[in-house]
């Protein structure tokens, strides 16, 4: 009942015009060259800093919503995922796209993508009120396992290997005991003036995630690609309309799909799209057409990445669990107006939460709207070139690290971890666990230290954080996370082995025969 | 070779950090204040050892080693499978770092302007020309008007002027 109350709230002329701006640049920051959703939320979470908590969280949600949607104009128009989560939107959007079709293929793609969406949004709504009370029942030992659960998680998922990624996410962890510890006073790891207040999150945040990538564009300036482009014909949208009606099957299930992963911290739009996309050919009665341009590849693909992003929300408005790496970023812009995710969210700022997930919903239909209406001037944003994004991308960090505390040193420390992440790219190490851990870091050590004095009254340590149902549920899961990440490497260069023993055997075959 | 001397000093780097984390530690007099960062200092040397083994199971994979070779160490990214553009990831570095490391002295509006024209003139591909340098020094005008506007005047943050105004 509450959220029908804020849902109301999101009506006022501000608010709209915030929904409305976002999905717009949203779907430019998709579209364009080089951009993840996650990297746009990046570099708008200090525009936020100066706004109401609420409109501030409005204009993140509907980026972010929309940056989804909009990664797919990429994919389908030039075969190159505008995000991860767009990969196999290429499969029929571009084939589509190729056979003179890209504008049916982008209305099909918008549309998919808002009722997907929607379906992921009414998931938030009817499941994070009750996860919520569940956890307010949670203690400091309960609270540190799921931190731990959320970096490693992450770590084990999004990078090159699974020690890699653990590593990575311990660095962050480590990253965000740098400076005054809280509750004794004393410094650590402060070795320049610049270190004393810590990492801020935010300037760390643009470094990590925009940085590497400014560096990746100019690695490629001057490459050419090969690009679809369309004129707009009569007709199309109801085509496309009627292919969503004829289709119930594919977009049902391709939202079912992605809400159900998109609450799996870590696992995020680009699993659900793939795994969407191999239930519907699986599921077709023509399933050898799939990957030659037709609607029912778009429709199961695009509606399971953009439901992944409601339920993606669970976790970390509900824990404080980032489900994703663009969940930590807007983690990010909570904790900038000094509030934390978790139960008491919804009890302490019921208006910001309640009005946040209500934004989401009519960000999607605001989303889907604007997106038929700009998808066919898209070419626009995707021919900008390489380099004015290099130097718009770098001057956008720097003003916006410097602007949340007016301070120089933030902007040094964007660039210096920036600059340390794309070195370590290059090695396979992905930016998120980073993240993770450094947004979770304080909350790790402060219910550790909470607990650890608790357990010191107690029956010592190992038995308060080691006992109770809770504590081994997240405990097998933090487990569970880890093996699961092993396994899958270890089943990955086996195939891969395999398969160069094959080309090796094949290319054999062919020189004795010559 | 190359992965093998890259997969060498990542390996290098991985057991470095904690080792000097612990080592920063043992100057902090409050035991409870280093309890934590200690056991992920620990977490981290593990993982940095497990790394090592791995990194000698592919070296005894890739066998017969030419073992000097490692000792000449090069940039990691020299001889991918794509060429690495050094010099244009060069001059972009160099020219990022003169901006952040100056941005105060002559005012950020003035760096961000000279820093956005220097970009597209230094890492243009294509033969420069007055008539299209011309047109990079609007755009870079349009888009640092556009910044002034938002940060200045929108969202009113206090930008240093330096000498610039």
């Amino acid at each position: 009942m509450e959220f029908f109350t804020y849902f109301l709230a999101c009506f006022t002329p501000l608010k709209i015009a915030l929904m409305v701006g976002g999905a717009i640049g949203g779907i430019l920051l998709g579209a364009a060259p080089g951009l993840s959703p996650t990297m746009a939320v990046a570099l708008l979470v200090p525009f936020t800093f100066h706004m109401d908590p609420a409109e501030g969280l409005i204009l993140l949600g509907a980026v972010y919503t929309a940056a989804v949607a909009g990664g797919s104009i990429t994919a389908i128009l030039i075969n190159i995922p505008g995000a991860p989560a767009n990969i196999a939107t290429m499969f029929d959007g571009h084939t589509m796209a190729k056979k003179g079709k890209a504008e049916k293929a982008l209305y099909l793609s918008f549309m998919s993508s808002g009722l997907g969406g929607l379906f992921g949004v009414a998931v938030l709504i009817l499941f994070t009120p009750p996860i919520a009370r569940m956890a307010m029942e949670f203690g400091p030992a309960e609270l540190f396992w799921l931190a731990i659960f959320g970096v490693t998680v992450i770590a084990g998922l999004s990078s090159g290997t699974v020690v890699k990624g653990l590593y990575a996410g311990s660095f962050g962890l480590l990253l965000s005991c740098i400076g005054e510890n809280p509750v004794y006073g004393v410094e650590r790891f402060v070795f320049s003036d610049k270190l004393t207040g810590g990492i801020a999150i935010i300037p760390a945040l643009i470094g990590l995630f925009a940085i590497p990538q400014i560096f990746t564009l100019v690695e490629t300036i001057g490459q050419s690609l090969q690009r679809e482009s369309f004129k707009a014909q009569k007709g199309v949208l109801r085509e496309a309309l009627s292919d969503i009606l004829r289709h119930p099957r594919e977009w049902l299930m391709g939202s079912v799909v992605g809400s159900f992963i998109g609450a799996i911290p870590g696992a995020g739009g680009q699993v659900a799209g793939l795994i969407a996309y191999d239930q519907s050919k699986k599921m077709s009665k023509t399933p050898e057409r799939f990957g030659t341009g037709i609607p029912e590849g778009i429709i199961s693909v695009e509606s399971s990445n953009n439901a992944t992003v409601g339920p993606a929300m669970i976790p970390l408005l509900t824990m404080g669990i980032p489900g994703s790496p663009t969940a930590a970023v807007l983690l990010g812009g909570l904790l900038i107006h000094g509030l934390f995710p978790g139960p008491e969210l919804f009890t302490k700022h019921p208006d910001v939460a309640y009005t946040f997930i209500a934004s989401m919903l009519v960000a999607q239909v605001a989303m889907v709207i604007f997106g038929i209406m700009i998808s066919r001037y898209s070419h626009i944003v995707m021919n900008i070139p390489n380099i004015f994004m290099v130097a718009a991308v770098t001057v956008l960090c720097v003003f916006g690290s410097y602007s949340v505390q007016n301070s120089m040193d933030d902007v040094i420390i964007m660039f210096s971890l920036g600059l340390m992440m794309y070195l370590t790219s290059r090695n396979s190490f992905s930016p998120a666990p980073v993240v993770l851990g450094l947004i979770l870091g304080p909350l790790a050590e402060d219910n550790f230290s909470r607990g650890k004095i608790i357990a010191q009254t107690d029956d010592g340590l190992a038995s308060y954080f080691l006992t109770g149902n809770v504590n081994m549920i997240v405990i097998a899961l933090c487990a569970i996370s880890i093996g699961w990440s092993v396994y899958s490497e270890w089943k990955m260069s086996r195939n891969n082995a395999a398969t160069r023993a094959r080309a090796a055997s094949n290319t054999e075959a062919a020189l004795s025969q010559a | 070779m190359i992965n093998a001397r890259k997969r060498l000093l990542e390996t290098t780097v991985m057991l470095a950090i904690p080792t000097v984390a612990l080592y920063m530690l043992d100057d902090i007099s409050i035991s409870d204040a280093k309890i934590f960062p200690k056991y992920i200092c620990y977490g981290m040397l593990l993982l940095a050892a497990i790394n090592a083994i791995q990194l000698w199971a592919y070296l005894n994979r890739i066998r017969p080693l030419n073992w000097p070779t490692f000792l000449r160490w090069s940039l990691p990214f020299k001889g991918g499978p794509i060429p690495f553009p050094v010099r244009r990831v060069g001059v972009s570095l160099a020219l990022m770092a003169v901006y952040i490391f100056t941005m105060e002295s002559i005012g950020f509006y003035l760096a961000g302007l000279l820093f956005f024209v220097l970009v597209l003139l230094a890492l243009d591909p294509a033969k420069p020309t007055p008539a299209g340098a011309g047109k990079k020094v609007v755009y870079s005008l349009v888009f640092m008007t556009v910044i002034y506007i938002l940060f200045s005047i929108m969202l009113g943050v206090v930008i240093p002027g330096g000498i610039a105004l």
